[in-house]
């Protein structure tokens, strides 16, 4: 229809020709109507969702561009364990929060503070054969404990800093500082390292640290003049045959 | 403040310092008021000035019944002047208390009379805001259609005239659109379909504000006829001092988050992290393939 704009995804029309000096209030209310009937034909004519509900409709994307109220939220990064769960395939499933406790007769939550299975709240516990002698299997339970939550704080620190590290790495550094260390490094690595990563080496030979090995690529450089010189060599060599 | 905290301050959105939360609740309420993806319908903030007359009051009173429920109404005196230097500081910090990104600010001067100010922020910053001057107006009580207006439906929004040839009505036809308009549910049934409200741009600047209930009437075809019938209120503005907003500001504001779609026919292998993409190669066409043709397989014509 001429002059008469419809944008179905955000319920908007328009009517886009000027109002004119001498236009009477009846010319205008037929120019809404106009507008508005044509609007209204256009949402009943968008296709049907279901048989069920016949008066449902989904609405196009709109047209018209409305400002955000707050920024576009950015991606968190992931956690060590999130990236190996994305690799292995891991799903997060959700569990129930409580549990029935039988020998209670209630529901407890089943991690942490009076938690089902408390082990600190143990009177017996099974036999453990490598306690030592005078050693207290209570203690060890909580020493457990304490160990796993030390554990755990340290992954997260981890994770923390490997955050840090990526939203590091993105701002200009200055490479010619750490570039010499890290050469060193991976030379190291790479004068252990096979083809196979290892799978047909020798699995009985102990592992080596980094800090044992010796970088030994140092012999292996050619002065500059050298490495000319040999590839004048080979290329008179090609040549020779033409 | 470890280093961790200071990068994560550095390039969080709001690039305000925000104390973690030290409860449960806290943590709730941040999580309620942080950006998100697909965004809730922006609430208005309705704040009267230090002098107002009574008309504007009613129009505030009219506009925020209008906007149920994602309004809150400001009860006691503002001295905030928008338009001055600095003056925004005060509206932002208000907005930002009440988790509102529309605004509308009435007041009553000797040099500005009925005066509202509407306007719109991002990220609570200002982003842009009109001035316009009551002329005449026409309350929702006074109209008996307006008893049967229900709230929580999806209004339809109408123009009329030529917003467009001007950049200041152009924004301002982009403000009445963001302030009335429903993006929150792509879903529409079509028994919501209620009222509408009609802004008209008139020849000499001046802009109506008016509502209207839609009747639906049966026709010989299946598309339904349109009844229009007013359910006020009737508001009619001049249009007086405006903020457009930077070109830079505006740009932000109006990115688009990218939607990842999902992709078809990719996996994951579950040892190896790989993606594995599997591809349709199309039939081949073997009669028409090239190979060494054979002596020995052709055709001999005899003689």
């Amino acid at each position: 229809m001429d002059g008469v704009e419809v944008d179905l995804g955000s319920l908007s029309c328009a009517d886009v020709r000027p109002i004119l000096q001498g236009e009477t209030k009846q010319e205008q209310e037929e120019r809404i109507l106009r507008a508005v009937e044509f609007l209204v034909q256009g949402l009943f004519t968008l296709p049907e969702q279901s048989s069920e509900r016949k008066s449902q409709r989904e609405l196009p994307e709109p047209f018209s561009v409305i400002p955000r109220a707050k920024p576009i939220p950015k991606e968190k990064p992931l956690t060590k364990w999130e990236q190996f769960a994305r690799i292995r395939g891991i799903r997060k499933r959700k569990r129930d929060k409580f549990a029935w406790d039988e020998t209670r007769g209630e529901f407890r939550p089943i991690h942490g503070y009076r938690s089902i299975n408390d082990e600190s709240d143990q009177v017996i516990l099974p036999h453990d054969p490598s306690l030592q002698p005078g050693e207290s299997p209570f203690d060890r339970v909580k020493e457990g404990k304490r160990n796993r939550v030390k554990n755990n704080r340290k992954s997260q620190e981890r994770n923390k800093r490997s955050i840090a590290k990526d939203q590091l790495s993105s701002r200009p550094v200055r490479t010619d500082k750490y570039k010499s260390k890290d050469l060193e490094k991976s030379a190291k690595i790479a004068s252990i390292s096979t083809r196979s990563l290892g799978k047909y080496g020798d699995r009985n030979k102990p592992r080596q640290k980094l800090s044992s090995i010796k970088a030994s690529h140092k012999k292996n450089i050619i002065p500059s003049g050298a490495e000319r010189e040999r590839t004048f060599q080979a290329v008179n060599d090609v040549l020779k045959n033409f | 403040m470890s280093i961790v905290e200071q990068i994560m301050n550095v390039t969080s959105p709001t690039s305000e310092k925000q104390r973690p939360p030290k409860s449960r609740k806290g943590k709730k309420h941040l999580e309620s008021i942080a950006p998100q993806w697909e965004e809730p319908p922006k609430g208005l903030l309705v704040i009267n000035g230090h002098q107002t007359s009574q008309q504007v009051k009613n129009v505030l009173a009219d506009l925020s019944r209008l906007k149920k429920p994602h309004c809150r109404q400001l009860r006691k005196k503002n001295n905030i002047l928008p338009f001055e230097t600095g003056g925004e500081a005060s509206l932002e910090f208000l907005c930002k208390k009440n988790d509102c990104s529309h605004f509308i600010l009435g007041n009553h001067t000797k040099k500005r009379p009925h005066n509202l100010i509407l306007g719109r922020l991002y990220d609570f910053h200002l982003l842009d805001m009109f001035e316009l001057g009551v002329v005449d107006y026409k309350g929702l009580d006074e109209f008996e259609m307006a008893k049967q207006l229900k709230s929580q439906l999806k209004p339809l929004v109408c123009f009329v005239g030529d917003f467009d040839s001007d950049d200041t009505t152009r924004k301002l036809k982009n403000l009445f659109l963001d302030l009335f308009h429903d993006f929150e549910d792509r879903q529409l049934s079509l028994e919501q379909l209620d009222n509408v409200f009609v802004i008209s741009l008139y020849h000499d600047r001046t802009i109506s504000f008016q509502n209207f209930m839609i009747r639906l009437k049966k026709s010989d075809t299946y598309l339904p006829r349109v009844a229009l019938e007013e359910a006020g209120p009737c508001i009619r503005f001049s249009l007086r001092r405006s903020r457009l907003a930077a070109d830079d500001l505006w740009k932000q504001a109006t990115k688009r988050p990218k939607q990842g779609k999902s992709k078809k026919n990719v996996t994951m292998q579950p040892i190896l992290g790989r993606q594995v993409g599997r591809i349709h190669v199309g039939r081949q066409k073997l009669d028409k393939l090239i190979i060494k043709k054979q002596r020995a397989l052709k055709s001999k014509e005899f003689e």
